[in-house]
């Protein structure tokens, strides 16, 4: 890849060099100076409406024998716009001359701000966007303080809900667009406009409300308080908030984060800026899935006395455990957990099992299959050239993948990155950029969201599509939809397969189909694991190599049971259950441990990608919860063990020795690392994986449910 | 109610005036929301729906266009929708008066139609006749000038008996050559020297 030529802007004097195509708002920012800007947004196009990053810009020029016009003292005479220019949609042209701080600039700023507060109802002190709000930073920072507009300001619906959880306080809008350019450019559905004109315009739907999915993503880039999260609003304000960077574990993709918890309540999830993972995109259920980390949680154990569940100390738990083991062979033994705990928690759990000697441990859900097969990253995917989707419902599996499958269809355009991060205005982006529709083959039982954006699509059986595609592949003729992805595979670049659970759940077969697929058309894949550290725990020893699985739990005499949905019915022995709240499982408990979220937890986890990302823990109080680590602890002291691994220090000292990684000294954005060998083993339908964006835990808030419409229930591979 | 569902001839028509692309198609929007109205008199919601499937987009950008748009109605309107400029050289005119006068007359609101179904008002922005404040529109049929209460009398007494509109002038359409023709089978556009006279009467 050729360079992109640089050229020379001097900005305020400071000469800076850029890459050609850069806005003017962009080499402003790298020379370390700022302007005001509301409506451009660093995923989104520069469209330029709200005239507030005005600068007074100009160039020089040539003659016409090629040498440059020069003024009296002999330097290159700069030609300057008549007017301030807006710099998020003026391309930086080489010599080009920007000035920030003339006085000309200051009025322009200072005017347009004015204007713009005109009809800003200016209620910050109810406002939830006080103390993080743009338009009140940049108010302070370039406005006159003072306004001269005498009349009433314009009235509007002040709670105007757009959906369940997206309300629009249409008053406080400045009408950037930035909500109505993310529908279309990101996850293209151009559900919200602007209605009326001038003074009068509002945000508005008339399809019925928001589509579900991608909806939440407007409140996090309103820069007023004019669209909020419905579920965190009037929760808190946001300098109350302890903000904790971490990584959202709802599903595989391992979204960057921010959890905002006041007085020890977790109250509001932000995107943040990953541009290798999410760039500042979330899915409705990562963001607005967290109710439940407040409702009925366990803060302390539970011991069944006659039946009943009295709350004990951990000391008591304990010793009700010591007893429940007494007499029980290892052997008899299981240790069973969620496939979101962390790499730590992982490899705490596998050197306890190999410590009391059980080979019955397992974590579910998960696919019991390896794909023998180069992997794909989330950029791959972003700028491919051909992407075959196969059994996968993308925008419920992983939601953050659909919009990067979005981006490629935008031709794969991703913002510049400068040393000030990611490009403000990167002007290759615009509206409405053509979809190059024929670069999506998507193939799922039924129809899914990506049918309606793919020019190749089908509604099949996913092992017969891969069936058929190998086929095609090795050279014989399966005509339709397979046919046309075949080629597109064949005659692509840099081509990717995406491999969703209805795939993953057949079996070694069809995935070795796929690895041939994929090898022969030069493909890199990505499988879309079934829970979120799918891919980091399956290079554990915590699959049942010669013991019992989940589903042979019955044969067990003594189990721990660490936050699973369901687990076999016929299981009659002693039950610890590790959890969060007081569950059916739960129920049927000897023991119950208070377990930490995800949310509360340090460690790391692995997405799709293989990517390393940090967990943070926030400031939620849940009283005695622990993790997994601590949880094992107890047993271990129970069966008078020392667990091997008690902590923090000693996990991510076992996973340095394991896989060579400091996963204490992670980068922001995570690293891909490879981990090596991979795990596997048979699988039963207690390993079947949520495949639904809403996921069984997050639905044990009544109020989630109430705003998705009472009895909604969380979708499970079948 | 399927407005466009017999009328395949008018959409296709309609649509060869655009570039047969995604975007080129969108552009179809105009004529499609003008055609509805000249239909019923406003565009009603599922014809908004109508058209952005005919489109291939969505309702409310349909809608958005719509309502940027003064001359595009959702609700319904009268037989004789009368559009009162109230921008500055008729406000200073006495386009207030003029609109109080309406209303009383009237007795509707903006949005409202008399019992009869003949009436219903709306405040416009310049229509480009500031010489003449204050004045009106009739439908799309032309301009009623330096009116005053008794112009407006006279004006609403003679629809009132079901007599036609004598325009004193025809509003501008803007029209490219050879597109479109006049009422009286010349056709419209081409250099303002060509042109046929808007007025009746005048040469």
């Amino acid at each position: 890849m050729t360079q992109p030529s640089s050229i020379t802007v001097i900005v305020d004097g400071r000469e800076v060099q850029v890459p050609a195509g850069t806005s003017a708002i962009d080499a402003v920012f790298q020379a370390g100076r700022d302007v005001p800007y509301f409506c451009s947004q660093q995923y989104l196009s520069p469209v330029g409406a709200c005239r507030m990053c005005l600068v007074e810009a100009g160039t020089p020029r040539k003659n016409p024998d090629g040498s440059w016009i020069l003024d009296e003292q002999g330097n290159k005479k700069i030609f300057y716009f008549p007017k301030p220019m807006a710099s998020c949609t003026l391309g930086a042209s080489d010599g080009m001359v920007i000035k920030t701080l003339s006085e000309g600039v200051k009025k322009a700023q200072a005017g347009m701000m004015e204007f713009t507060l005109i009809n800003h109802p200016l209620d910050c002190p109810t406002c939830d966007k006080g103390g993080a709000c743009e338009l009140q930073d940049r108010a302070f920072e370039y406005g006159y303080g003072v306004s001269r507009f005498q009349f009433d300001r314009r009235h509007a619906e002040k709670h105007y809900e757009l959906s369940e959880f997206v309300v629009l306080d249409q008053e406080r809008c400045i009408h950037c667009k930035r909500c109505v350019r993310y529908f279309e450019e990101v996850p293209n559905q151009e559900v919200l406009d602007f209605i009326e004109r001038g003074g009068h315009t509002f945000i508005d739907t008339i399809e019925g409300g928001l589509p579900s999915n991608f909806s939440g993503n407007i409140t996090d880039i309103c820069p007023v308080g004019a669209l909020l999260d419905n579920v965190a609003r009037f929760r808190g304000r946001n300098w109350e908030y302890d903000h904790t960077a971490t990584t959202c574990t709802a599903c595989s993709v391992g979204c960057s984060i921010t959890v905002d918890a006041r007085n020890g309540r977790l109250e509001r999830i932000v995107g943040r800026d990953n541009p290798e993972v999410n760039e500042q995109w979330l899915c409705d259920g990562g963001r607005f899935g967290h109710p439940y980390v407040d409702d009925g949680r366990l803060t302390q154990p539970l011991i069944k006395v006659n039946g009943q569940f009295r709350p004990a100390t951990w000391e008591e738990a304990i010793a009700a455990i010591r007893t429940g083991l007494d007499g029980v062979s290892a052997q008899q033994m299981g240790f069973f957990t969620r496939a979101d705990i962390t790499l730590e928690e992982g490899i705490a759990l596998e050197a306890f099992v190999k410590q009391v000697g059980t080979p019955n441990v397992d974590h579910a859900p998960r696919h019991g299959v390896v794909v023998n097969a180069p992997a794909a990253t989330l950029l791959d995917v972003a700028t491919a050239d051909a992407i075959v989707v196969i059994g996968a419902d993308l925008s419920e599996e992983a939601p953050v993948v659909d919009l990067r499958v979005q981006e490629m269809l935008k031709g794969g355009v991703l913002p510049l990155q400068y040393d000030f991060g990611t490009a403000i205005a990167d002007l290759r982006l615009t509206e409405r950029m053509h979809r190059y529709r024929e670069r999506l083959a998507v193939f799922y039982p039924t129809t899914t969201r990506m049918h309606g954006v793919a020019d190749i699509s089908a509604e099949m059986n996913s092992i017969q599509v891969l069936e058929h595609l190998s086929s095609v592949i090795s050279g014989q003729y399966a005509g339709g939809a397979i046919e046309e992805a075949a080629a597109l595979l064949k005659n692509a670049k840099k081509p990717v397969i995406i491999l969703g659970s209805d795939v993953l759940k057949g079996g070694q077969i069809g995935l070795d189909i796929a690895a041939h697929i994929a090898l022969s058309s030069n493909a890199k894949v990505l499988p879309i694991p079934a829970d979120s550290n799918g891919v980091g725990l399956s290079r554990l020893e915590i699959v049942p190599q010669q013991g019992a699985d989940l589903s042979l739990l019955g044969t067990l005499k003594a189990a721990l049971v660490s936050r699973l949905t369901s687990i076999p019915e016929d299981f009659s022995g002693f039950l610890v259950v590790h959890e969060t709240q007081l569950t059916e499982v739960a129920k049927r408990a000897h023991v119950v441990l208070p377990a930490l979220t995800n949310y509360e937890k340090r460690g790391t986890t692995v997405n799709l990608e293989g990517r390393l990302l940090k967990l943070e823990p926030a400031a939620i109080s849940s009283g005695e919860s622990a993790d997994l680590i601590t949880a094992l602890g107890a047993v271990a002291e129970a069966l008078s063990l020392k667990a091997p691994i008690r902590g923090q220090r000693s996990a991510q000292k076992a996973l340095k020795d394991r896989f060579g990684v400091d996963v204490a000294d992670l980068p922001a954005q995570g690293k891909i690392v490879d981990l090596g060998r991979q795990y596997n083993a048979r699988t039963s339908k207690y390993h079947r994986p949520e495949v639904g964006m809403w996921k069984e835990t997050m639905l044990r808030s009544e109020r989630l449910r109430e705003k998705l419409g009472g009895s909604f229930n969380a979708a499970v591979a079948d | 109610m399927r407005y466009f569902a017999d009328k395949q001839d008018v959409v296709q028509d309609i649509f060869s005036r655009y570039p047969d692309t995604e975007r080129g198609r969108r552009s179809a929007l105009m004529p499609l929301l003008r055609e509805v109205q000249n239909a019923f008199g406003y565009v009603p919601e599922e014809n908004i729906e109508e058209i952005a499937s005919l489109l291939g987009n969505t309702a409310t950008e349909v809608k958005s266009v719509m309502s940027f748009y003064s001359t595009y109605h959702t609700i319904p309107t009268g037989k004789h929708h009368l559009q009162v400029c109230a921008t500055l050289s008729c406000a200073i005119a006495g386009s207030d008066e003029l609109w109080d006068h309406l209303v009383d007359t009237l007795g509707i609101q903006q949005g409202e139609i008399t019992k009869d179904g003949l009436f219903s008002i709306q405040k416009v922005e310049c229509l480009g006749s500031c010489g003449t404040a204050p004045m009106l529109q009739i439908n799309d049929e032309g301009y009623h000038e330096c009116v005053s209460k008794k112009r407006i009398k006279l004006l609403l007494d003679q629809f009132r008996r079901g007599e036609p509109f004598n325009p004193d002038i025809l509003p501008p359409i803007p029209i490219h050559a050879g597109q479109q023709e006049l009422e009286n089978g010349l056709p419209a556009g081409g250099l303002a020297t060509t042109l046929p006279s808007l007025v009746e009467g005048e040469a």
